[in-house]
């Protein structure tokens, strides 16, 4: 039963920021200034393919919000987020959680023994650069990019000096600090980031209309750097080394059903990347190592649990991309990963190593964008299928793109799938598949911008935690298979006046996400819509900006879905801000308060885990630039 | 005389649903590793653990080191709430302080078989207690299941233990139920959990060759039933009574009520001598002269439990509360 499946445990984060959700052509991906941003891999985006870019501007306003907050407020996605300062993961185009997938400078951070990576514990301030992928590019970003991938970057620093602060207070104790500081003589650069947060998250909310409780066991607490640096010895060629540390304290809060928690996790990560780049005429080569190691201490003294739980990650990759003429580009490259994890159900610390060729070949010319990509990969010697994909984009006019993608996906199976004991099964296949997208864009030179995407994907093999006949426990099996359509709608206007700023935006997707063939234990219907998928996904926003002074207003409906013992109904949430930001010289500063919830609503995105109600946040960022004297 | 000649025949049949000894498996016999408080692996011992005459079947993954079925244990922890105190009843000891006890974990019903001259004949009974694992997941919730009764505690929660019979590979149509929590009340003061050990009368389930025992719950998900899946037991009564010996045995020598009894049992028969009274360990409680019709026994002081009433190669069972 579910007692004998207890090694997902959740964990953290809340929400605001503005901005508009554009799906759109990385290629036409200009709606805000743009700081330059180190490469992080020569695979090319497929031209079909949407894209939505969160620059370091867009992601300032919301430095003190979790990358789930983010994502929650801007985009369609769904993050299914078990509350204040617990466990957030994603859900994109009627995925599941482990069919995302993330990465950071081009690695994949997803943990290899659950598939998934917990964005609540992904502070947006640690990434310069956010970049929302819709849609299956298993060809390009491999294993778990099904139904989308988010990608995290980091940008070189401008030359000169920049030192940032950032402090923030709200409700429930929160408590934020942030620092940066970056430097570059425009050969050599450094940037180190510094945070520092923590929050009691001891929120009041109503069991019943007439009796109210108030979390508790809810205390999360962050603390971590970046280190990185960049250094160009000669012109064509560039080095980089990125370094993120970050721990985790957080108590795990009792459900709505529950009386009392005392369960606890602790987090430890590190993060490297090395890479080198290297220009000649018309070859680009780029070199990457990655090592990875993350812990988490899972601990429950009420019951006696002592969970911890590890993995380790070793990536090489190599990269050439040449530039045959101005049409025609051909990209390709390797990548070798080795993982090893321990967990108290592993018979002992399991390993796996994964070993992958790509390709892209890209045509492009007049008002065509083509490309063909392809992607071989071998987990321990068992070769995945190949997986090719084909994107195109037509620009008829130059305010409107017609765009279409066709590829084939796959998720290999974790290692929590392949070595959990009991249930794991070592020779589970990957769940595997065929997805199809087309849409239409419209960006006019008056600031409007309109979008509408449709898609259809299919997954083969779908990896359910199943009691099987003649069986006593949850084993992993491929034993269903998932069919999922929808459309996704967006529309903003934005104008710039001599000292205004108005931006307006809305987004509405439509997801069918139907389990195909019914299973027994658990209770899966064949044709019903997955649990904790909303059909429907609503978001909107308006920005004003006057001189230094700026009103923000987001709104998001969630649909109502179906839990594992009851339904979650719909929910509406917004946020409203305002903010003032002083210039003067090389310095800048910010003051900001912020609403959420603001009508304060009771809700749940996961069954019996509460949502707070109207809570607040009062902040200052502060800014100096120094430039390099010549 | 040709009254009771005529009767012979049909108390004859009678017979054969009625216990003239009886066993009570109370699993202390069972031996456990060094250091360990339960044994959840019964391989060593044709994947039964076999204690009076019933034989308790265990499931166990050796590649996973999993079990299901039934375990024997003698975990004293009853404070301790979760999956890791699995092996624990809420009592924290057995029947009658004794030392060990049953678990059993069942997903879609487990057995009980019954050996020896118990196999065919009437199962009396057997004790039961919530698993220190689901009487505080019931009582607080868990990351999983609810805490019984709700937010406002109304919610009309039950765990319910339902016994049936196999008998020539048929299984029966009655079943017994006996539910570990019960919140259906409209009164909320009438709420309970089971912590503490209560005996199931089984008698009204007739001859079987073996027991069949299901959990229901009123916390049900995706993935089944919420409510952790365990319930313990003790010393399970059986009569025995060997099939060849049920054909001959002659009609009752003497009838025992109330059944269950209070503070005095009525001990009715057409001949006088002399009744013993055993407890469930097999100690004397009581010897009493009998004199042919209505005998009173008192048995206030004899403590709640089973108690076997021995008459003219005759024995009766009595519940005492």
């Amino acid at each position: 039963m579910l007692h004998q499946r207890l090694h997902l445990w959740p964990v953290v984060v809340l929400l605001l920021g503005y901005s508009p959700l554009k799906a759109q052509m990385q290629d036409t991906a200009t709606a805000l200034p743009v700081v330059t941003i180190q490469a992080f891999s020569l695979r090319q985006t497929l031209p079909g393919e949407s894209v939505q870019p969160f620059d370091s501007a867009r992601l300032h306003t919301a430095t003190h919000q979790s990358l789930a907050d983010v994502l929650s407020a801007q985009t369609g996605i769904y993050v299914k987020s078990y509350g204040l300062g617990s466990l957030a993961t994603l859900s994109l185009r009627g995925s599941s959680s482990n069919q995302v997938a993330i990465t950071w400078n081009g690695i994949p951070i997803q943990s290899p023994m659950l598939g998934l990576t917990d964005i609540a514990l992904l502070p947006a301030f640690a990434a310069d650069a956010v970049t929302l992928h819709y849609g299956s590019s298993g060809a390009q970003w491999g294993s778990g990019a099904v139904g989308g991938t988010l990608a995290l970057g980091s940008s070189a620093p401008r030359p000169g000096t920049q030192l940032m602060y950032n402090g923030a207070t709200g409700s429930f104790g929160t408590q934020n600090h942030q620092a940066k500081l970056n430097w570059s003589n425009g050969r050599f650069g450094t940037a180190t980031k510094w945070f520092n947060g923590r929050a009691t998250n001891d929120f009041f909310y109503p069991l019943t209309p007439q009796i109210r409780r108030q979390q508790t066991n809810a205390n999360f607490a962050q603390q971590g750097f970046l280190q990185e640096i960049y250094w160009s010895p000669r012109a064509p060629t560039q080095w980089s080394a990125h370094l993120w540390r970050q721990t985790n304290q957080r108590q795990i809060p009792p459900l709505t059903t529950q009386t009392r928690s005392l369960a606890f996790q602790n987090d430890s990560v590190w993060r490297a990347v090395v890479q080198g780049r290297f220009w000649l005429k018309k070859h680009i080569f780029l070199a990457k190592m990655a090592f990875f190691d993350e812990k988490i201490n899972y601990q429950d003294p009420q019951i006696l649990l002592v969970a911890p739980t590890g993995f380790r990650t070793w990536t090489s990759e190599l990269e050439h991309k040449w530039q045959w003429n101005r049409y025609f580009s051909v990209q390709t490259g390797g990548q070798w990963s080795a993982y090893s994890a321990f967990a108290n159900a592993y018979a002992d610390t399991v390993r796996e190593q994964r070993t992958a060729l790509f390709t892209n070949v890209r045509w492009q010319r007049g008002r065509w964008q083509v490309q063909v990509s392809t992607r071989q990969e071998w987990q321990d010697g068992r070769p995945v299928p190949l997986m090719p994909a084909l994107g195109w984009a037509y620009r008829p006019r130059t305010w409107a793109t017609w765009k279409g993608k066709l590829s084939r996906h796959y998720r290999l199976p974790t290692l929590n799938e392949r070595y959990w004991q009991p249930g794991g099964n070592p020779d589970i296949l990957p769940e595997r598949g065929w997805s199809a997208e087309t849409g239409l864009e419209i960006r006019t030179g008056n600031g409007l911008y309109a979008a509408a995407n449709a898609y259809h994907r299919y997954i083969h093999n779908w990896v359910i935690w199943a009691l099987q006949e003649g069986q006593f426990f949850f084993s992993a099996n491929n034993i269903t298979a998932v069919q999922s359509r929808g459309t996704e709608h967006r529309l903003g206007w934005q104008h710039h006046g001599r000292n205004w700023t108005l931006d307006l935006g809305a987004g509405y997707d439509y997801v069918r996400s139907v389990n195909q063939i019914a299973v027994q234990k658990p209770a899966l219907p064949a044709g019903e819509q997955l649990a904790y998928t909303p059909v429907h996904r609503a978001f909107g926003h308006v920005y004003a900006h006057w001189r230094g002074a700026g009103v923000q207003w987001q709104s998001q409906f969630t649909g109502a879905v179906g839990g594992f013992n009851e339904d979650v109904p719909a929910f509406w949430v917004h946020q409203a801000r305002v903010e003032y930001t002083v210039h003067w010289r090389w310095a800048q500063g910010q003051f900001f308060f912020q609403t959420n919830n603001i009508f304060n609503h009771a809700y749940q995105v996961i069954e019996r885990r509460p949502m707070p109600g109207r809570h607040y946040m009062i902040g200052l960022t502060t800014q100096f630039f120094i430039k390099n004297a010549h | 005389m040709r009254i009771k000649i005529t009767f012979l025949p049909v108390l004859l049949l009678l017979c054969y649903t009625v216990a003239q000894a009886q066993t009570t498996a109370t699993f202390e016999n069972i031996p456990f590793p060094v250091a360990l408080n339960f044994r959840n692996d019964a391989a060593s011992s044709n994947g039964v653990f076999a204690s009076g005459n019933v034989a308790l079947p265990n499931d166990y993954n050796t590649q996973f080191q999993y079990w299901e079925g039934w375990a024997i244990s003698k975990e004293t922890d009853n404070t301790t709430p979760g999956f890791n105190n699995q092996y624990s009843a809420i009592t924290g000891k057995g029947v009658d302080n004794s030392a060990k006890y049953a678990l059993c974990y069942t997903y879609a019903g487990t057995t009980m078989r019954l050996t020896g001259p118990a196999k065919g004949g009437v199962v009396n009974g057997l004790y039961v207690t919530n698993s220190t694992y689901a009487y505080f997941s019931m009582l607080e919730g868990d990351a999983f299941a609810k805490k019984f009764g709700g937010i406002t505690g109304n919610d009309p929660d039950f765990f319910k233990l339902t016994v049936k019979k196999y008998r020539n590979g048929q299984i029966g149509a009655d079943s017994v139920d006996f539910f570990l929590a019960d919140y259906r009340s409209a009164n909320n003061a009438n709420d309970y959990i089971v912590n503490d050990w209560r005996f199931v009368d089984l008698t009204s389930l007739g001859n079987a060759d073996s027991l069949v025992f299901y959990l229901s719950s009123s916390d049900n998900g995706t993935f089944g039933m919420n409510t952790p899946a365990y319930f313990c037991a003790d010393n399970v009564i059986t009569a025995d009574m060997p099939v060849s010996v049920a054909e001959a045995v002659a009609a009752p020598a003497f009838e025992v009520a109330p059944n269950p009894a209070t503070d005095v049992v009525v001990l009715r028969t057409e001949e006088a001598g002399t009744a013993a009274i055993t407890d469930v360990l097999g100690r004397t409680v009581a010897e009493v002269l009998v004199q042919p019709g209505t005998n009173p026994i008192s048995c206030g002081t004899w403590g709640r439990g089973m108690y076997t009433i021995r008459f003219r190669e005759t024995a009766r069972t009595v519940l005492v509360r």
